[in-house]
C-alpha cells in the first residue's frame, strides 16, 4: 500500500462488518418509516389512543436509529485515516462556456497542505461534510485582492476590479475545497500557505503569479498601510488592515457606487 | 495514486458505469452527490504517466474542460473538487452530500413505464 492512501486501521473482516451494520440500520430504517405512515394513518382515520402511541414510539425509534448510526459513523470514521489533505478557498470570476476554455477573468486561489484540517475548515458533523473555511482564510484573499488593485494605482483600491467585474453583474463568493490527497500531490511544506492569482484578459493573454510574487504584493501593502499611518493619514492602521480583510466586494461595490452618486450631485451642484 | 472525476449528469447509469469502471482499478472509493453531478474520487490507483492520468480520466468520462484546464494550467493544484461552490448566477452556497455506498438511492429509469398512446 503507498503510504498517503487513506488507511484502514482494523482487519477488513471488522471493516466490512461494521459496513453491513450499517446496512441493517438502513433497513430497520426504512421499516419504521413504512410504520410511521401506517400509524399517521391509522390514527389519523380511527383516533385510537394506542394508534397514536403507537405513531410517537415509531417517531422516536425512527430518531433512535439516526442517533444510534450518527454515533457508529463516527467511530467507524476514525478507523480509516486520511493521511495528506489540501485545504484551498478561491474566488473566480467566471463565465462557463460550452467548449474549452473556459472565460475567466480572474482567480485568486490560497492552498494549504496539512495533516488537520480543522484548522482551516469547519465540518458539519451531522454530515461529515467540510461546509465553510475559517474566516481569517478567506479574509486574506481580500487582501490580496486590495494589495493587487493598490499596486495597479488607482484612487479608488478597489477601481482596477470594480471595472472589470461591471459587466459581469453578479460576483462571486469564495469556493472551498478540502480533500484528502496522495503524498506525491503535496506541492508545498505542510501548513504554509501558498498563493496562485490568475489574470486573463483574453485567451491568450493570460497572467499567472505564484506565492512569492502574492507574498511581495502583501509585503508592499502592508509598507503603504505604515507608511500612510506614519504620515497621519491613516490613523489607525490594524483597523484599516481588518476593515480591508472584512469587507466584501459587494460592500466595496456599493461604496463606490455610493461614491459615484455623492460626486455626480456635487457635479451637477 | 488519486483520481477524481466529476460527472456533470445526473445521469444514474453514466454514474454507475464511472464507478463500477474506476472500482476495477483501485481499492476505496468516495461519491457525493453535487448540485447538478456527482463527484467520484478514487484512491490507490497504480501510478501512471501524465499523459495515461489525463486520458484515464477523460475515459472515466471527466469533465473534458476540468481536464483540459489541468493539462495547460500548471502553476495550481490539479483535481480539484470544491466541497462547497457559490454559484455566481444566485450566489447561493451549494454543499455536496456523501453517498455512504453506492447504491443509497434506490436508482429508476426517467423513461416512461409505458408508452402514452396504449390504452
Amino acid at each position: 500500500m503507498m503510504a498517503a492512501e487513506p488507511i484502514i486501521t482494523v482487519p477488513i473482516s471488522e471493516y466490512m462488518r461494521e459496513v453491513r451494520y450499517f446496512r441493517s440500520l438502513r433497513e430497520r430504517r426504512r421499516k419504521l418509516y413504512r410504520e410511521w405512515g401506517r400509524y399517521a394513518s391509522l390514527w389519523r382515520w380511527r383516533r385510537r389512543p394506542e394508534d397514536y402511541e403507537r405513531l410517537v414510539a415509531t417517531i422516536r425509534a425512527i430518531w433512535a436509529n439516526i442517533r444510534e448510526e450518527r454515533a457508529a459513523r463516527a467511530v467507524f470514521r476514525r478507523k480509516v485515516k486520511m493521511p495528506y489533505w489540501r485545504v484551498g478557498v478561491a474566488y473566480m470570476f467566471r463565465k462557463e462556456t460550452k467548449v474549452p476554455p473556459y472565460i475567466f477573468y480572474a482567480e485568486f486561489r490560497k492552498t494549504v497542505y496539512t495533516r488537520h484540517p480543522e484548522k482551516y475548515a469547519e465540518m458539519d458533523p451531522k454530515t461529515f461534510e467540510w461546509v465553510k473555511p475559517k474566516p481569517w482564510l478567506e479574509e486574506e484573499l481580500r487582501e490580496i485582492m486590495f494589495a493587487s488593485s493598490l499596486l495597479a494605482g488607482r484612487a479608488h483600491r478597489h477601481a482596477e476590479w470594480l471595472e472589470a467585474l461591471r459587466p459581469l453583474k453578479v460576483l462571486p463568493f469564495p469556493d472551498l475545497e478540502v480533500s484528502a490527497i496522495d503524498e506525491s500531490e503535496v506541492e508545498a511544506p505542510l501548513d504554509v500557505q501558498q498563493y496562485y492569482v490568475r489574470i486573463q484578459k483574453s485567451a491568450k493573454e493570460v497572467y499567472e503569479y505564484g506565492t512569492a510574487e502574492v507574498e511581495g504584493w502583501l509585503r508592499a501593502y502592508r509598507g503603504w498601510v505604515r507608511e500612510m499611518a506614519a504620515r497621519g493619514l491613516i490613523r489607525y492602521p490594524e483597523a484599516f488592515m481588518k476593515a480591508v480583510r472584512q469587507t466584501s466586494i459587494d460592500e466595496f461595490m456599493e461604496r463606490v457606487k455610493r461614491a459615484r452618486e455623492i460626486r455626480g450631485e456635487k457635479r451637477e451642484s | 495514486m488519486r483520481v477524481n472525476v466529476d460527472i456533470d449528469s445526473k445521469n444514474q447509469f453514466v454514474l454507475l458505469k464511472t464507478y463500477f469502471n474506476m472500482a476495477r482499478f483501485c481499492r476505496f472509493l468516495e461519491v457525493f452527490e453535487t448540485t447538478n453531478g456527482y463527484h467520484i474520487i478514487g484512491y490507490g490507483f497504480p501510478e501512471m504517466t501524465k499523459e495515461q492520468f489525463y486520458e484515464f480520466r477523460r475515459a472515466m468520462g471527466d469533465d473534458p474542460i476540468r481536464v483540459y484546464l489541468d493539462e495547460t494550467l500548471h502553476g495550481k493544484p490539479e483535481q480539484v473538487l470544491f466541497s462547497r461552490r457559490v454559484h455566481m448566477e444566485d450566489r447561493k452556497p451549494r454543499v455536496r452530500t456523501r453517498l455512504w455506498t453506492i447504491l443509497w438511492k434506490p436508482f429508476w429509469s426517467r423513461l416512461p413505464t409505458r408508452k402514452p398512446y396504449i390504452r
